[in-house]
């Protein structure tokens, strides 16, 4: 399946090659179309369904190069703002994004429940976003 | 509706049913913006993790953690973005795509006995998994195990290429297949014509130089597809037809016929005694057009008196003090006969008795032409001996030295004596393997031997 999902990256990849300029982190994006390919894939084998829908692929990596320019600059904050979670929070995004672990595997190592799980890493999404923005507005404002 | 941000954030948990993964779709669907928010929150994500992987990253490294510490942000050009995330394709390649190593195995080897391999591009131990590729077994049996069920017993020497878990490709040998109700439709691909099983247990070998191809069907049905047009014939329990050329047999239930596939020549050493050969040797059940010169065979047939055959060893002792022997050894050199299948026999016992009494002066050319075993006008026999040649083994020097021979031998009235060998194990069913070791006519192997150790005279 992995080579799958590196051969049908690879082909959108160039299809949309020229669409690379500098001002686009294009490793980003193409990070983006393969991890949405590897979620859409995974969903399709759970449910043993083989159709993946190429035209919202398609749309997908559009609209990915499109926003990428602009959203790159949340990067360079982010780091900070996951730093500045609260502990119980920052164990979360660390079990969940660099352990790769599921909602109900990180229930297993914290206590509660998977769905509790999922909606505090919403919520902790949330205040990702409040913060890096805030601080796009406060780099905005200064001189 | 469901709260599109609730159906964003199940997409990225992966935790969505399908209902709701159609409904993002639909959602998605319906305008670019939609598209745009859902874009952001994944590109947002994956911005997430990078992150997260920096900040773990560099927690881990204390003495950069010294240097990054700071409460305010560092603002990078964007130039040093494109630098990180060019470090970050490889850290995310390797935790994304491992995840799921590509699994093209589809086979099992199960079992094998007595086998010696030939270069070919697929493990070889027993329980390997297997994928696409080509097994060349040189001798002995090899089991194998489709994941669809199918189980293929591949028979030395035989070639045989794997595709997937219900097709695979036969170029010489014999296999012979089990196949269950989730492998019905297997289909195994000869150079002549393709047998496809509608579960069944059947036997299919292919004849290295011509290609040709012989079905015999234990039990069941299967279907043979002639390669070069449409036809096909239908083969039911005990039927079996040949492919050769530009023909394709028709079904024939011609139980007596056996797989041929090759014959293979062994290297002989032998003791250092007395060593005499056969004045005379010879078997009985002739069967029509499966007979060997050069072989003595030895088989018993599952209806036992017809089809089997029982092999008779004549020597004369004029040479040799008979009271003086002391220890004897007789030797039997096996080769294959390229008769019947090594599926159907088991682990098989071979017994050596002694002609006493009224033993009629048997001569071989009129042996030969006898169907029934039982000749020569059945003797009294004495039990001298027993050995077992094991499953899928068809060749080697088998012996049997037991003071029972020796005392036949030393008290036997005359000079000239008989012996018979028989193969004690029936075979499980019809088409078994024919055992056969070499006459005194074997162009390269030695005949039966018999190895006799006198006291000394001066005694």
């Amino acid at each position: 399946m992995a080579d799958e999902v590196l051969q049908e990256t690879s082909l959108v990849l160039f299809r949309r090659f020229d669409e690379y300029d500098e001002q686009r982190p294009f490793v980003a994006w193409a990070l983006g179309v393969a991890r949405f390919q590897v979620l859409s894939l995974n969903r399709d084998a759970a449910r043993s369904r083989v159709a993946f829908d190429t035209e919202l692929l398609v749309r997908f990596t559009e609209t990915w190069g499109e926003l990428a320019p602009g959203a790159s600059d949340r990067s360079l904050f982010l780091q900070d703002c996951i730093q500045r979670l609260a502990a119980r929070a920052r164990q979360m995004v660390r079990l969940r994004y660099y352990d790769e672990l599921t909602a109900e595997e990180i229930a297993r190592q914290i206590g509660g429940t998977g769905a509790a799980v999922r909606v505090a890493l919403q919520r902790i999404r949330q205040q990702l976003r409040e913060c890096v923005e805030r601080q796009l507005r406060a780099e905005g404002e200064s001189p | 509706m469901t709260d599109p941000e609730k159906l964003i954030a199940g997409w990225l948990d992966v935790s969505l049913n399908e209902a709701e993964q159609a409904e993002l779709d639909e959602w998605l669907k319906a305008n670019d913006e939609n598209m745009r928010r859902f874009t952001d929150a994944a590109m947002f994500e994956q911005q997430i993790q990078s992150a997260t992987i920096a900040v773990e990253e560099q927690s881990a490294a204390a003495s950069f953690n010294a240097s990054v510490g700071a409460a305010t942000p560092r603002v990078f050009s964007r130039r040093s973005f494109a630098v990180f995330a060019a470090t970050l394709v490889v850290i995310l390649a390797l935790v994304l795509l491992p995840q799921h190593p590509a699994d093209e195995t589809f086979a099992t080897l199960d079992q094998t006995r007595a086998v010696l391999w030939e270069s070919g591009d697929l493990p070889t131990t027993d329980g390997s998994r297997l994928e696409q590729g080509t097994l060349r077994l040189a001798e002995g049996l090899a089991t194998l195990k489709f994941d669809s069920g199918a189980e293929v017993v591949l028979e030395a020497p035989a070639t045989l290429i794997l595709i997937d878990a219900m097709n695979c490709e036969l170029t010489r040998g014999t296999a012979v297949s089990d196949i269950p109700e989730s492998a019905v439709g297997f289909r195994i691909k000869t150079p002549s014509a393709d047998v496809v099983d509608y579960g069944t247990r059947f036997a299919v070998s292919v004849h290295e130089g011509t290609g040709e191809t012989h079905t015999q069907v234990i039990e069941g049905r299967v279907q043979v597809e002639y390669a070069r047009s449409d036809e096909v014939v239908e083969l039911k329990t005990g039927q079996r037809n040949t492919v050769i050329g530009e023909t394709l047999g028709a079904a024939t239930d011609d139980a007596e016929h056996e797989h041929q596939t090759v014959a293979v020549k062994t290297i002989d050493h032998g003791p250092g005694w007395t060593l005499l050969e056969p004045v005379k040797d010879a078997y009985t059940g002739n069967v029509n057009g499966h007979n060997s010169d050069i072989l003595l065979l030895v088989k018993m047939d599952i209806r036992r008196s017809r089809g089997s055959r029982t092999s008779y060893i004549g020597f004369d002792l004029n040479s040799i003090d008979q009271d003086r022997i002391q220890e004897a050894e007789l030797l039997l050199y096996f080769a294959p006969t390229g008769w019947g299948l090594a599926s159907l026999v088991p682990d098989a016992t071979f017994s050596v008795y002694g002609m006493v009494g009224e033993v009629p002066d048997w001569d071989e050319s009129i042996l030969h032409k006898v169907r029934f075993p039982g000749a020569p006008g059945n003797p009294d026999v004495v039990h001298l001996g027993s050995f077992t040649i094991p499953q899928g083994v068809q060749k080697g020097r088998f012996r049997v030295r037991t003071e029972a021979l020796s005392e036949f031998l030393r008290k036997h009235p005359s000079s000239e004596i008989s012996l018979k060998v028989v193969r004690d194990t029936v075979e499980l069913d019809s088409g078994g393997l024919v055992h056969g070791f070499a006459s005194r006519r074997h162009p390269v192997l030695p005949p039966p031997t018999l190895a006799l150790r006198t006291d000394d005279e001066s005694r």
